[in-house]
């Protein structure tokens, strides 16, 4: 079961900033987009920059 | 379900949909900033008039269309104050029943009736538009991408299921380098895992969106056939009244809300006999969802109105989760990287299945877990 916890932490993040930058507005935006990045983040930084 | 059957699921799911998907996905990054594309391409805007000019009466704009093509009618009108403030969009076709694709658009300075622009060039954006939705091949074309959808949410889906039997042993974000294929395999696993929640609602969404016109249909049949049935046996309107008069009565009708475009009697949004008024709400959600408002367009006076169906609404609501259109720049920005890791999933998946030809599946298995980082 641990190997699910980034995962799902992960989809979870990016599902909420899903919904809260369809339902927000301005700051609600600005949330929305730093959490869609994390998996962008999360596969350059495991992908690429780790040797 | 076993290892082998979900792992067949997965393969066959994915290399059927792959050669559209790399398509969709590429055209898709061009599409995500169309309105940048566009503005940057010389799109044009109302010129700047002191503040509080007036705008002309909605028949005034009717007319100054209908006198710069004479020999077309006015089907729709639409509006966008946010992106495009005092511009009205005229649609305009030979016939009120012309295909949908055959339309010819005049932007109009609302406070002049002055003709800004006849935005029809069919370029650059257009073919990208066209290959990421119909091929060219029109409802057929739609309805096979939108099944070409619904195999990458199970080639998705069936990949979560498969990520447990490869990554259980390793620790999460793991990339093994030590023979090419291993390092293809997890970082295709690594990158599918963290982006499989957007891949899942875009690809959902989109597959949605291809049954716009379907659900149209629906909504004709349903809806919209209950509202003008007092109307079913009214003999023909000869030339519709005023079109001001109409939108005055929906805008009272429903203060709260403001009109996003309005389609003329005769055409696929309206009745023979009624302006239909498409208004929209002022929050983030409700301006993406749409009321209908019919208005006799004989007399000006109210017919009906009601909140569409939940699948039109989950048809337009679909639709920013599709386009990622909905929090400015940034979010597009990070919606195109997001699109370019879903076309490395695609290569690296086909990479992987090109390299195990010809190994059983089990094979493949007990190799992922023997080598470890």
């Amino acid at each position: 079961m641990k190997m699910w916890l980034w995962p799902t932490a992960i989809a979870a993040m990016s599902g909420l900033a899903l919904l809260t930058g369809l339902v927000g507005d301005k700051l609600w935006d600005i949330a929305a987009t730093l959490l869609l990045s994390v998996p962008v983040i999360v596969a350059v930084r495991f992908g690429v920059g780790r040797r | 379900m076993n290892f082998r059957l979900w792992s067949l699921i997965h393969t066959w799911s994915s290399l059927v949909c792959t050669l559209f998907l790399l398509l969709l996905c590429l055209t898709g990054l061009p599409l995500i900033f169309h309105a940048e594309i566009d503005h940057l391409a010389g799109e044009a805007e109302a010129p700047a008039m002191p503040v509080g000019t007036p705008e002309l009466s909605m028949d005034r704009l009717v007319d100054a269309a209908r006198a710069h093509r004479p020999q077309q009618v006015v089907r729709y009108m639409l509006w966008d104050a946010e992106e495009h403030p005092h511009m009205t969009l005229v649609n305009m076709a030979d016939a009120m029943d012309a295909p949908p694709d055959e339309y010819w658009l005049v932007a109009l300075d609302s406070r002049t009736g002055a003709v800004l622009d006849e935005p029809n060039d069919r370029g650059f954006m257009h073919l990208m538009l066209k290959l990421h939705t119909d091929l060219f091949i029109g409802l057929p074309g739609l309805l096979f991408m939108g099944f070409m959808g619904l195999l990458f949410a199970l080639a998705i889906v069936s990949g979560i299921v498969l990520y447990q039997p490869f990554m259980r042993r390793l620790a999460f974000g793991t990339v093994r380098r030590q023979r090419r294929r291993l390092q293809w395999l997890d970082l295709h696993n690594l990158v599918g895992i963290v982006t499989v929640t957007w891949a899942l609602t875009v690809g959902l969404t989109g597959s949605l969106n291809t049954l716009l016109m379907p659900l149209l249909g629906i909504w004709q049949g349903d809806q919209m056939a209950d509202m003008v049935a007092p109307y079913r046996n009214a003999p023909p309107l000869d030339a519709p009244g005023s079109l001001q008069v109409a939108l005055d009565t929906a805008r009272r009708t429903v203060p709260d809300m403001a009109v996003r475009f309005v389609a003329f009697p005769g055409t696929l949004m309206s009745s023979p006999h009624h302006y239909t008024v498409f208004m929209h709400g002022d929050t983030p959600l409700t301006s993406r969802l749409l009321r209908p408002v019919l208005v006799d367009a004989r007399t000006g006076a109210l017919t009906d109105t009601r909140e569409m169906p939940w699948y039109m609404q989950a048809l337009l609501i679909s639709q920013p989760l599709h386009f990622g259109d909905y929090g400015g720049l940034a979010m597009k920005i990070v919606w195109a990287l997001l699109d370019m890791l879903t076309l490395f999933v695609l290569v690296s998946g086909l990479y992987l299945w090109w390299k195990k030809r010809g190994k059983r599946r089990d094979d493949l298995l007990v190799e992922a877990a023997e080598v470890r980082e």
